[in-house]
C-alpha cells in the first residue's frame, strides 16, 4: 500500500482539490483506493459522498478525531491532512505517509508560514532521511508568470523545487461539485489540466520501491 | 530418461500466475539440429509450432523495469496476448515469478484486463504512457511432457535499430518440483554439449540491447538466512543452493568484461561453495563430492588470471596514476596491464562458453533441487540440528586459524598467506551458520575477523602486483620500480596495523559457546 500525505501551510490552498483529484486518479487506474480526511471541515469525505456510483469506488474514511483502520488490499491511501496542522499532528500523519504533497498557492503565498512548515518537515527524521519524499506542487500557477518565478525562487532557497503547476481550470469546481474529477471527464474535455497531473503522478509511481 | 507417464494430479500443478522455467541457449543452427533429431523423440508428445511477434512496453521513465515487471502483448496469428511478469530478476538458475496472462483485443495493452494483484504491482499508469521498447519475432516447437513443456525459439531481438538473435529452449514447469526442469536439462545437455544455461530473461536482453539496462536490475546479493532449526540436509541445501546462485548470477557481468564484479563475484561465490563442501564432506556421496571439487577448481582457476590483472590495475596503478599523471614508463606498464587483462577475459568468456561450466550449473542445480539424495537415500546424520554441528565445525576452524597466526608478527610471506586462506575458510563458516545465533553476539567477532582480514587483503594485494610487474618484463622497469617503491613504504605501516587487529582477533570470546 503507498500512502500519500496531502498537506498544506493555510488554508484555500487547495489541498482538498489535490486529495480529491488523486485519489479519483489512482481508482481510474484501477487501483485500490481510500481517502481519508483528517481535516474537521471534512471536504473531501463531503466530495466522496456525493460521487455517483458509475464512476471507480472510492473508500471515503472520517479521521477528523484521529487515524482510523484501512481497509485490508488497499493499494492508494490519500489524507487529507487537518488544514493547521500541528506538530503532533504533523507527525503522526507522517509516520504512515510514504510521500507527501504540498500544495501552495501563489496568490495566498505566506512565505513565512511555507517556510516554518518546510523547516519543519526536514527537521523530522523520516523526511531527512529521504524515505519520504515531499512533492511541491503550485496550484493555480501559470508557468512563466511572475508568480511562478517568485515560488520557484522561494523553493529553490529552501532546497526544494515544484514537482507540477496545476493551472487555474473551471473544471476543479464543477467536478467537485458533482463528486467527480478532472479523471472522471473524457480525455478530450480535460487534457490540458490532466497534463498538468503528469508529473506529479509519475513521480508518486516513481517513488515506489 | 523414462518419464513417468501418470499425469499429474491437480495438487502438484503448478499455479496459473506462477511461472517456474529453465533455460538453456545455443547457437541457431545447432539448436534447429537438436530440435530435429530423433533423440528428442525420447522427450514428449510434439505440440503445435507457431510465430509470435511480441512487443514489450514500459513508461518513459523505465518504471516497470526498475520494479522487475514486464508488460507484453504476443500476436500469435490473429489474435493477441497480454501478459505481465513480475519478480524476474530471477536470481537462480531457473525463473520463478508472477505471470497474468490474458486474451486482449488489439496490439495496444489494456491493463483493465489485469487482475487487482497484478494491477497493483503495476501501479498507476496514465493513458498513453506506455510505449514500445523492443519486440521479439520467434518460430516457437513445443513438445509436452508430462511435467514439463519445452520451447524451442529461434528468431531475433529487435529494439529500435538493432538486433540480436535468439535460439533458447524454455523448459516450463506444469507440475510437480523443480527438479523436474533440472533432470531434463541435464539430460539434454548431455546430449546435446553445445547447449549453454541461460540465466537471463528475454526482457532483460530486450532492455539492454534498447541500452534501457538500468543499474537496479543488476542482481543484489541476498543474506542467507538459515532457519534456526534448520537440520543438517536442510542446512546443506540451502547453503549449496546460496552459493551456485552467487556463482551463475554473476556470469553475464563477467563475460562482458566491462565490469570487474562480475569475474570477482564469481570468484566469491566459488570459494564459498568449495567451503561448504568441504564443510558437509560427510554429507555428500563421494563420487559427486570429488566431481564437484574438481569442477569448481577448474571453474576457479580459469577466473583467477583476470581477477589479478583487474586488482592490479583498479588499485594499484591507478592509484600511482593518480600522483604520477605524466609518467610515461607508467603509461606503457598499465598499458601491457590491459593488453594481458584483456586476453584474460577471453580465457573467462572460452571458460564460460565451456560445455563444462553448464554442466557444473545444471548438475549442481539438481543435486540441490533433490537436496543431494542419492538412491542410497540421504544419510540418518542429516536430520540432526545445524546449530550443535555448526559449533563444533567453527570452533575447529577457529583453532586452525588461530595456530596459523602464531608468532604473527615473524610469519613469513607463505605463512601469512596459508593464515589468510584459514582465515576465509572461518569467515565463510560463520557467514553460513550465523543466522543460527543472535546477531549482536555475532557482530563483534566477525567484525573483529574482517577488520584482520582487509588489513592482510591489502598486503596480499601488494604481493600479487609485485609478481605482476616481474611477468610484464618487457615494461619499463622504472615504472616497476615505482610500483614496488610504492608498496615497500606502505607495508611497513600495514604490518603494525595487522599486528593490532591480529591481536584483537585472538582475544575476541567465540561466539558459538
Amino acid at each position: 500500500m503507498l500512502t500519500v500525505l496531502v498537506a498544506n501551510t493555510k488554508g484555500g490552498c487547495g489541498k482538498t482539490t489535490i486529495a480529491t483529484n488523486l485519489a479519483a486518479a489512482c481508482a481510474g487506474g484501477g487501483l485500490a483506493t481510500v481517502l481519508a480526511d483528517a481535516d474537521r471541515q471534512r471536504s473531501s469525505l463531503a466530495w466522496a459522498e456525493r460521487r455517483p456510483p458509475n464512476l471507480p469506488m472510492i473508500v471515503a474514511l472520517d479521521w477528523a478525531r484521529g487515524v482510523g483502520a484501512v481497509p485490508a488490499k488497499t493499494a492508494r491511501l490519500i489524507i487529507d491532512a487537518p488544514a493547521a496542522l500541528k506538530t503532533k499532528e504533523v507527525e503522526e500523519l507522517l509516520a504512515l505517509a510514504d510521500l507527501v504533497v504540498l500544495p501552495v498557492l501563489p496568490s495566498a503565498f505566506d512565505e513565512t508560514a511555507t517556510r516554518r512548515f518546510v523547516a519543519r518537515l526536514d527537521e523530522l527524521k523520516p523526511v531527512r532521511r529521504s524515505r519520504i519524499g515531499v512533492a511541491i506542487v503550485g496550484n493555480r500557477v501559470r508557468a512563466r508568470s511572475r508568480a511562478a518565478e517568485r515560488l520557484d525562487e522561494f523553493l529553490a532557497e529552501l532546497g526544494h523545487k515544484v514537482v507540477t503547476r496545476l493551472r487555474d481550470s473551471a473544471l476543479y469546481a464543477e467536478t467537485a461539485a458533482s463528486g467527480s474529477s478532472l479523471f472522471d471527464l473524457p480525455v478530450w474535455r480535460s487534457r490540458d489540466a490532466r497534463e498538468d497531473w503528469t508529473p506529479l503522478l509519475t513521480w508518486i509511481e516513481a517513488s515506489r520501491r | 530418461m523414462g518419464s513417468d507417464l501418470t499425469p499429474p494430479s491437480l495438487a502438484t500443478l503448478v499455479a496459473p500466475d506462477r511461472e517456474i522455467e529453465l533455460k538453456l541457449a545455443a547457437e541457431p543452427a545447432s539448436l534447429a539440429a537438436l530440435w530435429a533429431a530423433p533423440a528428442l523423440a525420447d522427450h514428449g508428445r510434439p505440440g503445435p509450432t507457431r510465430r509470435l511477434e511480441t512487443c514489450y512496453f514500459d513508461t518513459a521513465d523505465g518504471r516497470l523495469q526498475r520494479r522487475g515487471l514486464s508488460l507484453r502483448v504476443r500476436r500469435v496469428g490473429r489474435r493477441y496476448q497480454q501478459a505481465l511478469k513480475a519478480g524476474g530478476n530471477g536470481r537462480g538458475l531457473h525463473l520463478d515469478r508472477g505471470e497474468w496472462e490474458v486474451p486482449i483485443d488489439g496490439a495496444e495493452p489494456e491493463l483493465d484486463r489485469l487482475p487487482p494483484p497484478a494491477r497493483e504491482l503495476l501501479g498507476l499508469v496514465l493513458p498513453g504512457e506506455l510505449k514500445p521498447i523492443f519486440t521479439t519475432r520467434v518460430r516457437r516447437q513445443i513438445r509436452h511432457l508430462d511435467a514439463v513443456e519445452i520451447a524451442c525459439d529461434i528468431g531475433e531481438i529487435e529494439a529500435g535499430a538493432r538486433r540480436e538473435p535468439i535460439a533458447e529452449l524454455e523448459l516450463e514447469l506444469r507440475a510437480g518440483a523443480p527438479a523436474a526442469l533440472y533432470e531434463l536439462a541435464v539430460a539434454l545437455h548431455q546430449q546435446a554439449p553445445s547447449l549453454r544455461l541461460e540465466t537471463r530473461s528475454k526482457s532483460a536482453r530486450g532492455y539492454h540491447l534498447a541500452g534501457l539496462a538500468s543499474a537496479a536490475t543488476a542482481r543484489k546479493a541476498t543474506r542467507l538466512e538459515l532457519p534456526g532449526d534448520a537440520t543438517v540436509g536442510e542446512a546443506l541445501v540451502l547453503i549449496v543452493r546460496h552459493g551456485l546462485e552467487h556463482v551463475v548470477a554473476h556470469a553475464a557481468v563477467a563475460a562482458a568484461g566491462a565490469d570487474p564484479e562480475g569475474v570477482h563475484q564469481m570468484r566469491v561465490g566459488l570459494r564459498r561453495l568449495r567451503s561448504a563442501l568441504a564443510l558437509f564432506r560427510d554429507e555428500i556421496p563421494a563420487e559427486r563430492l570429488g566431481w564437484l571439487k574438481a569442477e569448481t577448481k577448474w571453474l576457479a582457476g580459469a577466473l583467477g588470471p583476470t581477477r589479478d590483472w583487474d586488482v592490479f590495475l583498479a588499485e594499484t596503478l591507478r592509484v600511482l596514476l593518480r600522483r604520477r599523471p605524466q609518467d610515461a614508463g607508467l603509461g606503457r606498464l598499465i598499458a601491457a596491464a590491459e593488453t594481458a587483462r584483456a586476453a584474460g577475459y577471453e580465457q573467462v568468456r572460452a571458460a564460460l562458453a565451456d560445455p563444462r561450466y553448464s554442466a557444473l550449473a545444471l548438475r549442481l542445480g539438481l543435486w540441490v533441487e533433490t537436496g543431494f539424495d542419492d538412491d542410497a537415500g540421504g544419510s540418518p546424520r542429516r536430520r540432526l540440528p545445524m546449530r550443535e554441528r555448526a559449533g563444533r565445525l567453527l570452533k575447529r576452524r577457529h583453532k586452525r586459524a588461530l595456530a596459523a597466526g602464531q608468532d604473527f608478527a615473524a610469519l613469513s610471506p607463505d605463512a601469512r598467506h596459508a593464515l589468510r586462506i584459514a582465515l576465509k575458510q572461518l569467515r565463510y563458516a560463520i557467514e553460513f551458520f550465523r543466522s543460527l545465533w543472535d546477531d549482536d553476539i555475532v557482530a563483534p567477532y566477525h567484525e573483529a575477523l574482517a577488520g584482520l582480514q582487509d588489513v592482510l587483503g591489502h598486503m596480499n594485494d601488494m604481493a600479487v602486483a609485485e609478481r605482476l610487474v616481474g611477468a610484464l618484463a618487457a615494461a619499463d622497469s622504472h615504472a616497476g620500480g615505482l610500483v614496488v617503491g610504492w608498496h615497500l613504504r606502505g607495508r611497513e605501516a600495514l604490518l603494525d596495523h595487522a599486528g593490532a587487529d591480529w591481536r584483537r582477533f585472538a582475544e575476541t570470546e567465540p561466539f558459538w559457546r
